[in-house]
């Protein structure tokens, strides 16, 4: 790691425990001051988290998309970006915050424990299709991880009368929500399998080859396509439309530690 | 037949089908996540666990005809659904909105402002908002009505027609296609179709008549530890003359439609054995295990295990390579009679030793590649399925199916109005949409459109 990518991303993560805390807390004992404070500090946050991604694209001179680290450290990053998006669009969004912060403190603490050696690109990811291929699969992994969010929320509103749960957004929008950010997630994910698909014919020679990490890919894709073809064709909403939000997350996890499941030409590129 | 085709339920049957199996077989391991090792231990200690790995696992699975059946199945009813609702469209040349299956919302106001103008700011509205107006005129009564987002009908339509391609890029690929493998040594000429070892038989009698030849290998590290560059030339020799076409990592060379993709690259130290003038053994050894070194027979009974150290280092009694750059190249072999080792030696290229009257020698050393030969035109296909799917995708994201419809009553000077509104799939969207209409006409402003 470059010096200063580790005093920024540090900070970040400083930032983004500190912001968790402070919006739990409002959250419970209803101080509108300390989640706003809180979400000041996700986006300080963010700002470093970019500062960091910024240095180590700098200093090794190619995109952060290589390996665990790079992976978690961009990743994260998309994330992040996902919920302040959807924050800008959708305001009640705002408490999704207290969902995302802990995977995404999760997510760095696993890729920093893999070290996060400076090394130029390898041969195998010097192709224009990385910037497509690695973007949407964060895209889509993002929008799954905030409609898991999104589902989770309805489930624990929908069963509790605890009073900081009812501050939760809106039931119908939560549902909603889950709806739209599955949807792009599900849009960013085929745009991801099939860049990967075209990169791996000018790589391999084949365009799939049911690797451990392209099946899984596959098995998450149809799951999301799935829960969307019972939501948009069967009419699911509300509960069952929740459950399926929350229980879909295990296919894409499942295609995250895909990448230690085994050997794959995705962990040996070359 | 076709009615059971159309039906959506079965298309999501078979679509949970697949899926099933799919992450059934996912769970099993595979020749892919278990080493060539293992699996070669699995089927001589375990055979009937091997034989469920064997034919249960996903890349084994995908081969079977029964769940390629259900594939196709699933393939049919995408395209008899996705046919179903052109033909519909095509009747009627306008899209339906169902109500029966949307969300409503509606609320009832009360404007200061007469009916007329009331009508003008409804209309002006939605015509600013591009919604396709109809309008129904009672005595009392007027209802103007709008909808839009249809074009995700459109975008699902394409998304579906993208999947298709994808299905039919499969079997292209399988029935047209060429798969191989081309193992070979720096500068060795070889034939074409006697060098390429394809994965389906008798297949390689598709390949052109040619001789091959690999030259100017390269393999770059930087810092000499991480990988950086590999490529070469790759020279095909057929009767209009010589081909030079470059390859590399990700460039793969392309000839007669035919795609060589560098696949693996070592070292080939050449080790030649001779006794009594004679030449007993002499090749350009194709190292694949540099850590653990590779064993050739020598003659019946005799086996030399070699190791490549490009960058050789001695420090006590330990040896190995301070780099992957080759800046001292060194050459171990080590021979054994049986288990026994009976001879053991260091060589820089060029140098030679004598064992039990035989002259061992490294003369030199050159590079190996093995290139993935293959033709894929399902390809093109993916990429069409590609396009229009993504595209479809993005347009189903982006469009909002719903309908408002303005009911306006007099109420003597002033106009009632109720505005109801329909949405298939966003009801916090309409809400907000539908509330914030009727305050701004009871205001008496015209609505801000939305997309």
């Amino acid at each position: 790691m470059a010096f200063w990518e580790e005093i920024f991303l540090w900070i970040a993560i400083i930032a983004y425990a500190v912001s968790f805390l402070l919006f739990l807390n409002g959250l419970i004992f209803k101080k509108e001051r300390l989640q706003l404070f809180g979400f000041r500090l996700t986006e300080a946050a963010f700002g470093f988290h970019t500062a960091a991604i910024a240095v180590r694209w700098y200093v090794t001179g190619h995109m952060p998309a290589m390996y665990t680290y790079e992976n978690s450290l961009a990743g994260t990053w998309i994330i992040i970006l996902t919920y302040l998006v959807l924050r800008r669009f959708f305001p009640p969004a705002r408490p999704f915050v207290v969902a995302v912060t802990p995977l995404v403190l999760l997510i760095l603490g696993n890729g920093m424990l893999t070290g996060g050696e400076l090394r130029p690109l390898e041969p195998a990811f010097r192709s224009n299709w990385i910037f497509v291929h690695v973007l949407f699969a964060w895209f889509s992994f993002g929008s799954y991880l905030t409609a898991f969010c999104a589902g989770a929320m309805y489930l624990l509103k929908e069963k509790s009368s605890k009073s900081f749960l009812i501050r939760l957004p809106e039931l119908n929008l939560l549902d909603e929500l889950s709806l739209r950010l599955i949807l792009f997630g599900f849009f960013a994910q085929a745009v991801m399998i099939a860049s990967g698909a075209i990169w791996a014919h000018g790589l391999w020679g084949r365009y799939w080859g049911w690797d451990p990490v392209e099946t899984w890919s596959l098995i998450s894709w149809l799951v999301y396509g799935t829960n969307l073809h019972l939501r948009v064709t069967l009419g699911w909403t509300g509960r069952k439309a929740a459950w399926m939000a929350v229980v879909s997350l295990f296919g894409i996890i499942f295609l995250y530690f895909g990448f230690g499941h085994g050997s794959s030409v995705h962990t040996i590129v070359f | 037949m076709y009615k059971l085709l159309i039906s959506r339920r079965l298309a999501i049957y078979l679509l949970t089908a697949v899926l099933l199996a799919l992450t059934a077989s996912a769970l099993i391991p595979n020749n892919f996540t278990l080493s060539a090792a293992k699996w070669l231990e699995l089927e001589r200690k375990s055979p009937v666990l091997f034989w469920i790995y064997a034919h249960l696992s996903t890349p084994f699975l995908v081969r079977n005809p029964f769940f390629q059946l259900i594939s196709f199945l699933l393939c049919l009813s995408t395209l008899a659904c996705t046919a179903d609702r052109i033909v519909k469209w095509g009747k009627s040349k306008c899209m339906e909105f169902e109500k029966e299956k949307a969300f409503s919302f509606s609320v009832t106001q009360i404007s200061v402002h007469c009916p007329d103008e009331v009508r003008s700011m409804v209309e002006n509205f939605l015509s600013k908002g591009r919604w396709e107006i109809s309008r129904e005129n009672n005595t009392d009564l007027t209802v103007i009505s709008g909808q839009k987002g249809m074009s995700g009908f459109w975008g699902s339509v394409a998304f579906h027609a993208g999947l298709v391609c994808c299905f039919l890029a499969g079997p292209v690929t399988v029935l047209t296609g060429f798969s191989g493998e081309l193992t070979a040594t720096e500068d060795v000429v070889l034939p074409l179709r006697g060098a390429i070892v394809a994965h389906q038989v008798n297949n390689d009698a598709k390949l052109p008549e040619a001789q091959v030849q690999i030259n100017q290998l390269r393999g770059e590290y930087f810092q000499g530890q991480y990988r950086y560059d590999y490529g070469g030339e790759l020279v095909l020799s057929d009767r209009l003359g010589d081909h030079r076409i470059p390859f590399a990592v990700n460039k793969p060379a392309s000839y007669h439609g035919y795609q060589f993709s560098l696949n693996e690259y070592g070292d080939a130290p050449r080790l030649v054995l001779e006794r009594d003038g004679k030449t007993l053994f002499d090749y350009y050894l194709n190292l694949k295990h540099p850590g653990e070194g590779d064993y050739f027979e020598l003659e019946p009974g005799v086996r030399a295990m070699v190791i490549f150290f490009p960058d050789f280092f001695r420090q006590g009694d330990k040896i190995g390579s301070r780099s992957r750059r080759s800046d001292n190249p060194v050459t171990l072999v080590r021979i054994f009679r049986g288990d026994r080792e009976v001879f053991k030696g260091l060589f820089k290229p060029g140098d030679e030793e004598i064992w039990e009257g035989s002259r061992i020698r490294v003369p030199d050393y050159r590079h190996w590649v093995t290139l993935n030969v293959t033709k894929e035109q399902g390809i093109l296909l993916v990429m069409l399925g590609f396009l229009l799917g993504s595209a479809g995708l993005l347009v189903r994201f982006l469009s909002n199916e719903r309908r408002i419809e303005f009911e306006l009553f007099p109420m003597g000077e002033q106009t009632g109005f109720k505005v109801r509104g329909y949405c298939r799939y966003y009801p916090a969207f309409l809400e907000k949409e539908v509330l914030e209409i009727a305050q701004k006409l009871e205001e008496g402003q015209v609505p801000v459109a939305r997309p």
